[in-house]
């Protein structure tokens, strides 16, 4: 994990152009943002308020279960695009993918390519 | 909801002229303990990139929550749980972890008085003491987030084995309702929501299978409702003045079940061995000659329930 760190210290640092020292005018849950933000954390959606003696992060919109990164329409346009393929290279039926995309959060490249492979997800690496 | 590129997961940009790495190369020091290193070093020097996330930090004469920093008045409330014991434990670890592994390392530090007359101001083996250490671990164990306890449903495929900094720090955790992931070309980790948010309420991350005794002792929180508390009940059969005691041994002895022996249960979960094991012990003088054929069969749900039956018939 430290190797994994380290790594990504070298990257960051190599990238990185913040001046050393620059600690002031960042105090409290405000100034704490405005410094993660300026060292490149997305904080859009996130708010940091004082809790007693500490910080609680909360957020600043309502937010759907399961969101992702891409947004729901390109899932589902990626699974689509998977069932098109299906179809073209399998003559079976494809109930099993239409219950897979009901369950959207789950997929990603990984299930996408088992998709292909007319593999469940569920079951890694098994092929029917 | 949120995510933070590597550059604000600590340990990245530490100082150049942090003595960490020097002191902890070729050495057998711990993950956890090597981040204390780094935290330390980086807290002492003024310059460090991370002292406006560090100055947000508890202090050691803050009461900063973590178990480790309960008083003898405090343990006075856990007299009967086992609570004590697992903290006493856990100190002795951390204070063997400071001697054996820490202590030696330090030598690879200068002296204060060395220090001072060269006019210098790097950490000095005075400055890393136990209580600093200790405060160094409370402060990782409480705030990181440790992704290798969650569940895949949490932790979306290559993800760092610990996640520590601005804003990830400030996450409650007990609730599994984020999902964490890294995008390793971006060099960021990604936070999403895996249940539906409301504006305003605070984000919680999951704390794996871990009940609040061991969430009180190695994190100083604990987790309201957390389903994974559990209660140990030893069974011991009671053997003394009973015509039928042989034959309760018999059948634990047929069944695979041992005497005494202690089970963990849980929330919503009891153990079939200990429901048998207790349902045996309760068998009256008239079940053991009515209801011989079915205590000769593996006890299942349908037979326990038919003896149950027939005992109130």
């Amino acid at each position: 994990m430290l190797i994994f760190l380290l790594a990504g210290l070298a990257a960051a640092n190599a990238a990185d152009n913040y001046a050393a020292g620059e600690t002031h005018g960042f105090e409290g849950a405000d100034g704490l943002v405005r410094w993660a933000k300026e060292n490149g954390a997305d904080t859009d959606h996130v708010e940091l308020v004082q809790d007693g003696d500490g910080m609680a992060l909360v957020a600043k919109r309502d937010f759907a279960a399961g969101a992702l990164r891409c947004g729901k329409g390109r899932v589902l346009f990626r699974v689509f695009l998977c069932n098109c393929l299906f179809l073209f290279v399998s003559s079976k039926p494809t109930f099993a993918i239409c219950t897979m995309a009901s369950d959207l959060p789950e997929y990603g490249p990984a299930a996408t390519s088992r998709i292909l492979l007319n593999q469940d997800p569920s079951q890694k690496g098994r092929a029917k | 909801m949120l995510s933070v590129p590597a550059g604000l997961l600590f340990p990245t940009r530490v100082s150049d002229g942090s003595p960490v790495m020097g002191m902890i190369e070729n050495s057998t020091i711990g993950r956890i303990s090597a981040v204390c290193l780094y935290l330390i070093a980086e807290r002492h020097d003024p310059e460090s990139f991370w002292q406006p996330w560090i100055a947000s930090l508890p202090s050691e004469s803050d009461a900063f929550y973590h178990a480790l920093s309960y008083q003898e008045e405090d343990m006075v409330h856990f007299q009967a749980s086992s609570f004590r014991e697992l903290r006493m434990r856990k100190l002795a670890n951390l204070e063997r972890e400071y001697t054996e592994q820490v202590v030696p390392l330090l030598e690879k530090l200068p002296t204060r008085a060395d220090a001072q007359a060269a006019g210098l101001k790097n950490l000095t083996r005075e400055d890393l003491t136990k209580e600093v250490f200790i405060w160094a671990y409370s402060v990782v164990t409480t705030r990181a987030i440790f992704p290798g306890l969650l569940s895949d449903k949490e932790r979306r495929e290559e993800v760092p084995l610990l996640v520590l900094g601005p804003l990830t720090d400030s996450f409650a955790h007990g609730r599994g309702a984020t999902a964490i992931s890294y995008d390793a070309v971006r060099q960021r980790c990604i936070f999403s929501a895996l249940e539906a948010v409301q504006r305003g309420e605070r984000l919680s991350v999951g704390i794996g299978v871990t009940s609040n005794m061991e969430l009180l002792a190695n994190r100083g929180q604990l987790f309201t409702e957390n389903p994974n508390n559990f209660v140990l009940i030893k069974f011991q059969l009671d053997q003394t003045g009973d015509m039928h005691a042989a034959a309760r041994q018999a059948m634990m002895t047929s069944l695979n079940l041992t005497t005494p022996t202690t089970y963990v249960v849980r929330k919503g979960e009891m153990p079939q061995g200990l429901l048998t094991s207790l349902r045996i012990q309760s068998l009256t003088p008239v079940e053991f000659s009515a209801y011989d054929k079915a205590l000769n069969s593996p006890v299942s749900r349908a037979t326990v329930s038919l003896m149950s039956t027939a005992k109130y018939c």
